[in-house]
């Protein structure tokens, strides 16, 4: 459930399909550079509520990165 | 050696119209784009020279939306239709190493006041990313660098309602000295928002009216807003390129008051307008036609005449003045801008846009305004005016070329 919302929500960042979005794509390589990266993650923690730390903003590099990541903060909460 | 500066490129987006023939035909007809703006609870300031709505589709990418504040979407806009005026393609090196100076009385607050909104009154957790990028004060110069292709020096200057204008003069001093040889300039401006109309709103100085400049029955200011954006090159350039020409800068001169932070100070706007025919070189008696800052506040009509007068003596009577505020609106930094636009035109094509609106002289307010109707006039040295809140004061001379 969290998966496809965080593919959906990429996907509407990228202009392209969810479908088309693979676990290890990077957000590079979808066309999302830094400042896209970081209005990318506002839309997940507006979405999910949650707040992810500047510190780890770096190792965010996947798609699959971004879908642990907030699964994580899921769990916490 | 000191560059001599011409104006080769116009674009404007107002309440007038999205593009610079429309503002044309509208100000010479002597057509006010003042209506009923949309109503805002709580807010009693009910007219304004709204830019129409447009799709902005036509304009930009989807992709480029993010970061396009509502005074950036104009300024570019208006920066696009100068430079083609001016036949000038993003491929011309000229336009890739082209300076960008854009004046803004307000810079981004459509932004900053819908994150501020969000946070204050929504109480939500977290602003949005790109609200500094969008809003920040030189957004608009940016932008405009960035969709012109252009790498030049870039950068805002703000002095309220002649932002515009000390923007075009630093832009003329820049080509003047030989630091640039074409530069995009101008200003825009996007105040209706909640947070400035309450503002405006509490100055006590608008209009529910409309705007009446130097007329006896005049009510106060009709806010407006959108972008006027020139191109100037130095003459050498534009003749190697075989451009085409609308009018020379001829001078420019500018003063500060040091005083009252909104009250006009006569000596101050004497200052300036001796100022700009000194840099000129010109006399009082050779300036045709003056685009007065004309406010229709009861205070600058009276000041900006008086300072007319003590300026030109018996040559005032032979001048005309108007105020094309009338019709676009007090566009705040954009004013000054859109103004400068319209007296290129009117020396360019030897017609004087009114002041429209006018009713009745007053007895304190003694030139020939243009009233209502625009005249045909041989123009061959033009001022266009400005002065701004805080004392802040620009005018800019402008002759026939060649």
């Amino acid at each position: 459930m969290v998966r496809e919302q965080v593919i959906e929500i990429i996907a509407k960042a990228a202009g392209c399909k969810a479908e088309d979005i693979t676990p290890d794509a990077e957000l590079a390589s979808l066309g999302l550079a830094s400042l896209d990266t970081i209005t990318l993650l506002f839309d997940m923690e507006e979405t999910f509520d949650i707040t992810i730390p500047n510190e780890v903003i770096a190792e965010l590099v996947t798609v699959d990165d971004i879908v642990k990541r907030i699964s994580q903060h899921r769990e916490a909460a | 050696m000191k560059h001599r500066v011409v104006i080769t490129g116009l674009g404007t987006i107002s309440g007038l119209g999205l593009n610079k023939q429309d503002f044309w035909n509208e100000l010479i007809a002597g057509h006010p784009a003042i209506k009923p703006i949309p109503a805002i609870e709580n807010v009693h300031i009910s007219i304004g020279a709204m830019v129409e709505e447009f799709d902005d589709s036509l304009y930009f990418e989807k992709s480029d939306l993010p970061l396009l504040d509502r005074h950036s979407k104009f300024a570019v806009i208006a920066a696009r239709e100068a430079v083609a005026d001016a036949g000038l393609s993003v491929e011309d090196d000229a336009l890739q190493r082209a300076a960008v100076l854009v004046g803004t009385g307000c810079g981004g607050k459509h932004t900053d006041e819908e994150t501020y909104d969000q946070l204050y009154k929504q109480q939500r957790k977290r602003a949005h990313p790109l609200t500094i990028p969008k809003g920040m004060p030189s957004a608009s110069a940016s932008m405009v660098s960035k969709h012109l292709g252009s790498r030049g020096p870039a950068f805002v200057i703000s002095s309220a309602c002649a932002s515009g204008a000390h923007a075009i003069i630093q832009a003329y001093s820049m080509i003047r000295s030989g630091i640039a040889d074409v530069v995009i300039t101008g200003a825009a401006d996007a105040p209706f928002t909640y947070g400035l109309l309450k503002s405006w709103e509490s100055l006590k100085i608008t209009s529910s009216d409309t705007c009446r400049p130097f007329s006896k029955d005049r009510s106060g200011i009709v806010l407006g807003e959108g972008a006027g954006m020139l191109v100037l090159e130095s003459e050498a350039h534009a003749l190697a390129r075989e451009a085409d020409i609308y009018a020379e800068i001829a001078g420019v001169g500018m003063s500060s008051d040091a005083g009252h932070i909104t009250r006009p100070d006569i000596d101050g706007i004497k200052t300036a307008i001796r100022n700009a025919l000194d840099d000129a070189g010109i006399e009082p008696g050779d300036v045709d036609y003056i685009n007065a800052h004309g406010t229709a506040t009861m205070l600058n009509d009276v000041s900006e005449t008086q300072a007319i007068r003590q300026v030109f003596g018996v040559d005032a009577d032979s001048l005309a003045v108007s105020s094309t505020k009338s019709m676009h609106g007090h566009a705040l930094g954009a004013s000054s801008a859109l103004e400068l636009v319209a007296t290129a035109l009117a020396v360019k094509n030897g017609v004087i846009p009114p002041t429209a609106n006018f009713t009745e002289a007053d007895e304190n307010c003694d030139l020939d305004y243009v009233p209502n109707h625009s005249i045909r006039k041989n123009i061959k040295v033009a001022l266009s005016n400005s002065f701004a809140f805080g004392g802040l004061n620009a005018v800019i001379a402008l002759k026939r070329y060649p």
